[in-house]
Formats: structure tokens, sequence, C-alpha cells
């Protein structure tokens, strides 16, 4: 039996086999991937994202079991960033989920952003899409949310939380310009600590400002105060994921998500390719590595170089016209 | 490029010493390895499961509880009935050395009793995980 029917007929190893292999790129994996592409699109996309130590891994625990509860399987993805300067990582999520551990409704994979351009790697999409295949009801996205990360989930889920918690004023003054074009819901966690409050405030009077300056929003942003560890405001948090999701639906939003995801995820793997390709090419070309020493002594700019390459591409599309 | 190593790093039983645990999984860090920590008092059938959701190369136990010998059957137990046998599993902690024959009995591939180097026990792991690279299909 092959990869892609062991992973139809939900067999977790085959699974946890695929990521990897789709985490190095490898051909098979992407073989599999043409495969079950097609399939995809039937699971429910949520990210969270946020500062680290607001208790991201705690809500997901918590909202795991909801999903349960509900009697939906769930599939998590708790992206940690990749050392920099060493080049590992230590993937530490699924220390907060361990009474999930045992659950074969739940499967939980830790993955490093391996030094992505973005925060999330291409390898998130595709191991997204082999949950959604293996038939989860919900996919969790866990990211780390300091930079990069937090726009490329926004790309990939439906339903994007931002995790925040109290005391967190500075930040949050910081944050501001990126937090209304990405979030869905904004979760104060560990609200049992002072300054809940006030930070919920601050967080409501940033989106009267964008109401005021005319910015048609139809999703108003739900501002839930959570404790995680004490499954506090969980109810509500579910409530208010369900009902965002409803309302994409409603709007006709979900199928233009859907698109956009896809679209993004295409340009990403052509300009990885092109470029990967022509790395490659220029291994052994002699012409060409001439011709890149040229850029490198100033001989000759780097857009124009593009526009050369650009130009070939274009002519050779021209020439397979009928 | 080469291929990322995968090191799980586990806590079995009722044991609350981390701190072994913590630094060999920074250790390896450093090393350029992804760790997944499994963070304390997991059954060795959870482990297990862990161990196949993450597509682990190598299994680290820590067992500082003396509980070893009961404990490390269970998990080679659950691996088997997983298929999973073929993911080397160490382990590092308060071992007397007569256990020691009796764990790679079991399977274990080697034992790290306490004053085991850390330098010492990332190489032995690198070498390992490297050797597995270069033989067995992925």
């Amino acid at each position: 039996m092959d990869l892609v029917e062991k992973i139809r007929k939900g067999d977790i190893r085959s699974i946890g086999r695929f990521i990897s292999l789709v985490e190095k790129r490898d051909p098979e994996s992407i073989k599999a991937v043409k495969e079950i592409y097609g399939s995809c699109g039937r699971a429910q996309l949520v990210g969270i994202t946020g500062p680290p130590g607001v208790g991201k891994s705690c809500l997901v625990a918590a909202l795991v079991r909801r999903f349960r509860q509900a009697g939906k399987t769930v599939g998590v993805l708790a992206v940690d960033p990749t050392s920099p300067f060493s080049g590992g990582a230590l993937l530490g999520d699924r220390a907060r989920m361990i009474d999930l551990s045992g659950d074969r409704g739940v499967f939980i994979r830790s993955l490093a952003s391996r030094g992505a351009m973005g925060g999330l790697s291409a390898a998130v999409n595709d191991a997204a899409d082999v949950l959604d295949f293996a038939g989860k009801d919900v996919i969790i996205i866990e990211t780390v949310g300091v930079g990069q990360g937090e726009i490329d989930i926004a790309g990939l889920a439906h339903t994007v939380l931002l995790a925040l918690m109290p005391g967190y004023g500075d930040t949050l003054q910081a944050m501001k310009a990126g937090i209304m074009e990405i979030a869905d819901i904004f979760i104060i966690n560990k609200s049992d600590k002072p300054g809940a409050d006030e930070t919920a405030a601050e967080l409501a009077s940033v989106q009267n400002f964008h109401r005021q300056a005319g910015t048609t929003r139809k999703w108003i942003i739900p501002i839930v105060k959570t404790v995680a560890l004490k499954e506090t405001g969980m109810d509500e948090l579910v409530s208010a994921i369900e009902r965002h999701y409803a309302f994409l639906e409603q709007e006709g939003l979900l199928a233009l998500k859907n698109k956009d995801r896809r679209t993004r995820q295409f340009l990403d793997i052509l300009t990885q390719r092109i470029r990967s390709e022509f790395i490659e090419v220029l291994k052994t070309d002699k012409a060409l590595q001439h011709w890149v020493d040229k850029i490198g002594n100033l001989g000759l700019d780097p857009y124009t170089a593009s526009e050369q390459v650009i130009d070939m591409i274009k002519e050779a599309r021209e020439q397979r016209r009928p | 490029m080469t291929a990322v190593n995968r090191v799980l790093v586990a806590k079995i039983g009722l044991d609350g010493h981390d701190r072994g645990s913590l630094i060999i999984a920074q250790a390896l860090k450093e090393a350029g390895m992804e760790v997944i920590y499994t963070g304390l008092k997991n059954t060795p059938e959870v482990v297990a499961e862990i161990a196949i959701q993450e597509d682990v190369d190598l299994i680290g136990v820590s067992i500082l509880s003396g509980a070893h010998l009961v404990l490390m059957p269970y998990l080679m137990e659950a691996l088997r009935q997983n298929e999973a046998e073929d993911i080397p599993v160490l382990v590092g902690g308060v071992i007397p050395p007569p256990d020691i024959p009796k764990l790679k009995a079991m399977g274990v591939r080697e034992v790290f009793p306490a004053g085991s180097i850390v330098e010492d026990t990332v190489r032995f792991i690198r070498e390992l995980l490297a050797a597995r690279q270069g033989g067995a299909p992925s």
C-alpha cells in the first residue's frame, strides 16, 4: 500500500513520515502532495500567534479539548523558530499538551521554521494539507508571532487568533500597525493577572479608531479574556471561532480566502523553484557563470540581468502560442 | 543539503527532575538538531506515540527515579507494536552499572549514567545519526 493510501486510512506513522519528507522537500513527498491536492479543502484552519510566553500552547491544548468534546478530530502544527546560529531548535510546545497525547483523534506535530524567509515554511502549508486529507476536522497552527510568522499565518488560516496578556502595553503599541490587519479574534490570556481590563480597553479603542477613520470592516473583532490553565473563557473563545467561520461562509469570504492561500502558495513555490533551478544550472554552465560574474564585478546590474531572464521566458512563451 | 535530525527527549514516569534533560536538549539544539521535548510525567505508550507522530530519528529517555528497569520494557514494547523498533533508544539518568547490560538486552542502544559528559553524549548521538543516514533508508 502506498504512502497516500496509508494516510487516507489514517495511519499515524505514515502521516508522521510524510510530514518529515515534506519538510525535507523530498521529491517523493512532492509527488504525494500533487496526488492529494485536489482532495483538500475540508478542514477548518485556525491560526494562533502572539509574543512568546503569553500561553499559546496552553490555549491550543484547551481549544483541542473543547473541539474533541464537540466530536471533532484535530491536527496541531506547532512551529518554533530555528536558531540562526546553530541551525537547531527546541520544540517544546507539545510539552504543554501532554494529556492530549493518548487521544487518537488528535495529531500533534512540532515543526522548526528552518530559516524560512517567512516565519512559516512551505512545509507547513503541505503539512496542513496532509492533515486535511487524513480527515482532521480542525487544524490548529501555532506560530511564534515575532514578525513575519504573523503575516504568513494570516495567509494560511481561516481564523487568526492573536494572543496577548495583561501588561503587554508597550508591545501592543509596537504591534498596532499589524494587529488590525491580521487578527480575527484577540485573546487576553492570563487574564487573572492585573491589567487585563486595561489591555482589553486599549484593544477596543484601537478598533474604534479604525472604525471612525472610515475603514469598513464587517467583522467586529471580539476580545476574549481567558485563563487557559483554568479553562476560563474557553467557551467564549470557541464560540467566537465558530461565529467567525460562519461569517466567512455567509459572506462568501471562505472561498476567497482559500483561493488567496493557494495563489500565494503557488507564487512562493514558483519563486523558490526558479531560484533553485537557476542555482543548479549555474553550477555547470560556464557561460552563465561568466554572466553572473559580471553582476558580481559591477559590470551588469541585477535589475537588467533579471529583466533579461524574464524577457527570455516571455519569448519562450510567445513561441509556444499556436 | 544535509538532513536535519529530529531527536525526542522524553521523561517517563513519576520523575520531576528535568534539569538533566533540559541541558541535553539545549546541547543538542546547539549541535544543530531539532529537539522535541515531551515535558514531565509521560507514560511509555505516550512517548512511543509522540515518537511516531514526530517521526524522530532517535529517542533519548531521561529517568532519575530509579524506575528504568520497570518502565523501559513498556516503551520498547510500545515501539515494537507500532512497528517503530527501528528508532534507536538511549537512556540517561540515575542508572546503576549492573543495570546497563539489562537495559541493552531490552534493545536500548546505549546508556548514559550519572556523571556522563554532555559533550560525549552529544558526539555519540551525532555519530549514531550520521551512520544511520548513510546506511539505512530514511
